[in-house]
């Protein structure tokens, strides 16, 4: 690292240097746009941890969570940009994870006069992701390679076909070989998620 | 099978449909996550880059700080009781010349002794170590160790004020860089006519570079030139005898030190003496 690095750490939000600019960036998923957001989000999310009463330590895990949740929600087209900035929005997410992660904390003390609090949809549908996400990582898992490897490489880490082919990640040589086993794979990986529904009922 | 949309859009059964929109789901959470993930350990890294500049920034703070206080609070201190030596302004210097008697200094004008020692209970330490002897017997750990505890020669003597030519080479022996005040002044010897400030303050380098002999050579005659300076060459007389290994020529000097009274060096004169003998 050079000593002038040192000394001045880069800002990530220096490309970003308007509201919209760091949308499209979140848009395309740019690490240096949900790390200027992060960074943006961090102070007040740390101090809605301590407002709740939650140990400071989880403000990390909340601030993670809570970028998780709007990103999705930006990739599922839930998120109109209305020219406000997006921390503001991440921020209000944040809060809504931190009260639902403050509700699980104290889970068990009876609610008063027998009414049950209202779950958070946004919380909630989370959580039915969340599930999502544990049983896709589970049956990639049981999948085994070379299976879950070249569904991992496409889907997860997002590498082009080209890419995975000229690097020699997978025994896979040429691009349709790649793309055949793949479209074999996610097929037994759907059957695998059926065959795992009725068997859990879920 | 490759997209989704087009793979949901075929004639499936419902079960599988389902499962297939759960794998998308889920798919698309571990690939947020692993973006999330790798992000927070860029942030992690930036805020602990963050922590070691405000430490890096905190510690010059307090460095400039501390130093500024040392530095007012030093100016603030009495004056140490160290010879005072005038020195004629240089500028106005004549050049010398053997046998003649220079002009006493402004303010000197009676033949009062020019280096007063203040008053003290105990003869401090001095404030600088003896420098490194050279030629023969320069490995005796006494003699050096001696030196070190004799080594009164503080600069600059108190109203000892440079001026003109001379501002470089004072400024480098304010800041004991011997070596290089001593450049300076055999530059300012090649073009200015030979005085007896330019002689005293070589053969002061000199002799803080541990040449007694040529410090002794250079401080020669000195005194009948320059009377108020008497004292103060006497005691670097003592020192570059010592410097040389001349012991008893060294002692002799120290003990007329000690045994004159109203001598400015005449405490020092004492300590040397009895530490010589």
């Amino acid at each position: 690292m050079r000593i002038q690095e040192w000394f001045s750490p880069p800002d990530p939000c220096r490309p970003y240097d308007s509201h919209e600019r760091l949308f499209r960036g979140l848009q395309r998923l740019e690490n240096a746009a949900i790390l200027c957001l992060q960074m943006k989000a961090l102070k007040p999310v740390r101090k809605i941890v301590r407002q709740y009463g939650l140990p400071p330590d989880r403000a990390d895990d909340i601030l993670n969570r809570s970028t998780l949740i709007f990103l999705q929600k930006i990739e599922d087209g839930n998120y109109q940009f209305l020219g406000h900035a997006p921390s503001t929005y991440l921020i209000e997410i944040a809060r809504r994870v931190t009260l639902s992660a403050t509700r699980a904390q104290k889970k068990t003390t009876a609610p008063l006069d027998g009414h049950e609090r209202l779950p958070d949809p946004e919380v909630e549908s989370d959580k039915r992701r969340q599930e999502d996400t544990e049983l896709v990582r589970h049956l990639l898992d049981r999948l085994g390679d070379p299976c879950a490897q070249v569904i991992r490489l496409h889907h997860i880490e997002g590498y082009s076909d080209e890419d995975v082919v000229q690097q020699n990640m997978t025994r896979y040589t040429t691009v349709d070989s790649l793309k055949m086993k793949r479209s074999d794979c996610m097929k037994k990986l759907i059957q695998l998620a059926r065959k795992w529904k009725i068997s859990n009922n879920t | 099978m490759e997209d989704f949309k087009q793979y949901l859009s075929e004639d499936l059964e419902e079960e599988e449909r389902a499962a297939a929109e759960r794998i998308r789901t889920g798919l698309e959470g571990l690939r947020l996550e692993r973006k999330v993930t790798e992000v927070a350990a860029g942030r992690r890294a930036l805020l602990r880059q963050r922590f070691r500049m405000r430490i890096v920034v905190a510690a010059l703070l307090v460095v400039t700080g501390g130093g500024a206080i040392l530095f007012f609070w030093k100016k603030d201190l009495p004056v140490q009781q160290q010879p005072r030596v005038p020195v004629p302004d240089p500028d106005n210097a004549p050049p010398m010349n053997p046998g003649s008697v220079s002009p006493t200094p402004p303010g000197n004008t009676k033949n009062t002794p020019v280096v007063e020692n203040r008053p003290a209970k105990d003869l401090p330490e001095p404030r600088f170590s003896a420098p490194v002897l050279r030629g023969a017997g320069s490995e005796d750990p006494a003699r050096k160790a001696l030196l070190n505890k004799i080594w009164y020669t503080d600069y600059p003597p108190t109203g000892f004020a440079a001026s003109g030519h001379f501002e470089k080479a004072d400024e480098l022996l304010k800041n004991r860089d011997f070596t290089g005040a001593y450049v300076q002044l055999q530059r300012l010897e090649r073009s200015l006519p030979a005085n007896d400030t330019l002689r005293f303050m070589k053969g002061y380098c000199l002799l803080e570079l541990g040449e007694g002999a040529e410090a002794l050579a250079y401080f020669e005659g000195m005194d009948i030139r320059q009377p108020a300076w008497k004292m103060q060459l006497e005691w670097y007389r003592g020192l570059g005898a010592l410097l040389t290994g001349d012991s008893k020529k060294a002692l002799t000097t120290f003990r007329k030190i000690g045994d004159t009274p109203g001598h400015a060096y005449r405490k020092q004169g004492k300590k040397a003496a009895g530490l010589l003998h």
